[in-house]
């Protein structure tokens, strides 16, 4: 196993621990970022599949703010970088996202909390939205990600908080409550910043594909 | 489970205000008391004669209709079943589970016919009208199509992105439909795999399709909650419903091909009850609609014009003739 993937885990892991972390100077996925820039090994694990469940809607709208300014629920601003396992960064890549809202209701009829957005040309990637809600017949709270590129498979996969009280602060050891979620490396720290009186959310999730 | 502790009723029920439409329900319930746990989906053949469950006691059980008596018990020990499903005739059984393991069973001797290993557990399973091949949609994979007698790979279909929620044959054997995860609903030649049409009409993923009796058109729909008609060749619609109140994950005509069956899926609360829809084919005029007190977790036309409608409560599976 690359030595650097687990290097990588094993920050994670660590973050996770306590799981609600008020942000350090350098936000976590910067920190992140930074440690595997200096690897000299730029190979990277792809990105675990999920499924797509029964409510992709194509033609999203290009916005990166799902949040409305009275939208209830907890602020999240969800950003990350797209390579392939090359490590090559994959600029113009189309990340297509969806989730429920902060009740844990999904909009079928229009666009709500879906976006078609674009990997810029250091191939990052941001969005704002709310903390989904959880919904009935699912056990966790989740983003779904619907990855392109040319030269490249899609990648299928969901986002998941570490935060998430199914997993009672223990991803590592509860994250398979939920039945769909086959890997752990998509459960992600979340971490905490702004005024107390106006906490807001933040997630980093990179996004690696497999060449075609 | 102990066998034989089984017993099968059928009341004759009456109207009642949920259930107005429907102008007079038989409802036939088998009880399963002594099961400790719950079934999740039912499965039950076009013949009328075979119902059959994985159960939460680790055991798929298989009853015979109407008595509901237990005819056969299958213990699938760790397997958590992702889907379960049943040739016309009742005589074989698949299921595939949540580690990508599937198996054929034949249901008159309890002998595994088949069995696979793929990469993933199942979205869709569906036999061939005839029960001589058997199409299997792992999550996110492309369909694979089986033949059952020698237990050989025919083929598989293409690879849309996400993988392909609904499968089905037509009654002839020759087309496979499929409603894609990326949207689209394709047609192949069910002999040599190959595409027919496609249609992209639809911008959320369809999750259901049947054919017509003559197989020369597809119902379809998904979260879009509009049934179209698609021309099996062309890949154009001919024809789109009005706006449901939730997408359709169940489809199936009739036998005599005059009407379609469609059940909705709540999408706001999926362990909520949502309609079955009633349509004509020919006109897509709504005929009848009903509301189960619980999901429906199952249901077929039989082949003597019935619609058999599953529910379950704790212990208990209810199969309703909603026609
Ligand atoms: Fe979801």
């Amino acid at each position: 196993m690359n030595a650097r993937l687990s290097r990588r885990d094993a920050l994670l892991r660590g973050a996770a621990i306590g799981v609600l972390k008020v942000a350090p100077l350098l936000g976590l996925g910067d920190a992140v970022s930074a440690l595997i820039a200096q690897d000299k090994d730029p190979a990277r694990k792809p990105t675990p599949w999920n499924e797509i469940g029964p409510f992709y809607k194509k033609l999203a709208p290009n916005q990166a703010k799902l949040r409305g300014p009275n939208d209830p629920g907890l602020p999240v601003t969800i950003a990350g970088r797209v390579f392939n396992t090359r490590g090559d960064v994959l600029r113009g890549a189309k990340i297509e996202i969806w989730q429920a809202d902060h009740l844990g209701l999904y909009d079928l009829d229009g666009y709500r909390y879906r976006a078609a957005l674009v990997s810029d040309s250091e191939g990052k990637y941001s969005f704002d939205s709310v903390m989904p809600g959880h919904y009935p017949a699912r056990v966790c709270q989740h983003v779904h990600y619907v990855v392109t590129a040319p030269g490249h498979r899609a990648l299928i996969t969901q986002l998941y908080f570490a935060t998430d009280p199914v997993f009672e602060g223990d991803p590592d050891g509860n994250y398979n409550r939920d039945p769909l979620v086959l890997s752990r490396e998509l459960v992600r720290p979340v971490t905490l910043s702004g005024d107390p009186k106006a906490v807001q959310a933040n997630v980093s999730f990179e996004l690696v594909l497999e060449r075609a | 489970m102990k066998r034989g502790l089984l017993a099968g009723l059928v009341i004759a029920c009456g109207l009642s205000a949920q259930v107005a439409e429907v102008a007079t329900i038989e409802v036939t319930t088998i009880e399963v008391a002594t099961i400790p746990a719950e079934a999740g989906f039912v499965v039950l053949a076009k013949t009328g004669r075979l119902a059959a469950a994985v159960c939460r006691d680790k055991t798929l059980h298989v009853w015979s209709l109407p008595d509901g008596k237990a005819v056969r018990s299958i213990d699938v020990g760790d397997r958590a079943m992702d889907v379960v499903t049943i040739s016309d005739d009742g005589r074989w059984i698949a299921a595939g589970d949540h580690r990508g393991g599937y198996t054929v069973w034949d249901t008159a001797s309890g002998a595994v016919q088949m069995e696979l290993k793929m990469a993933f557990y199942p979205f869709a399973i569906a036999f061939s009208t005839d029960g001589k091949r058997i199409a299997i949609a792992p999550a996110g994979e492309p369909v694979q199509i089986y033949d059952l007698a020698s237990r050989k790979k025919l083929f598989e279909l293409q690879r849309p992105v996400g993988g392909t929620a609904a499968v089905a044959f037509s009654r002839d054997g020759a087309r496979i439909a499929t409603a894609d995860a990326d949207t689209e609903v394709r047609v192949y030649d069910a002999r040599t795999g190959e595409l027919i049409s496609s249609n992209a009409d639809f911008l959320m993923v369809p999750l259901a399709a049947a054919f017509t009796a003559d197989g020369k058109h597809v119902l379809t729909a998904g979260g879009d909650k509009i049934i179209a008609l698609v021309d099996a060749a062309t890949g154009n619609v001919k024809r789109r419903s009005a706006k449901l109140v939730d997408p359709p994950i169940y489809m199936e005509t009739s036998p005599d091909g005059a009407l379609l069956a469609a059940g909705l899926m709540h999408a706001d609360n999926m362990l909520q009850p949502a309609p079955l829809m009633i349509s004509e084919v020919a006109s897509g005029r709504t005929v009848q609609e009903w509301k189960p007190a619980t999901m429906m977790v199952g249901g077929t036309w039989t082949t003597d014009g019935h619609l058999l409608v599953a529910t379950t409560t704790k212990g208990a599976i209810h199969l309703w003739r909603v026609r």
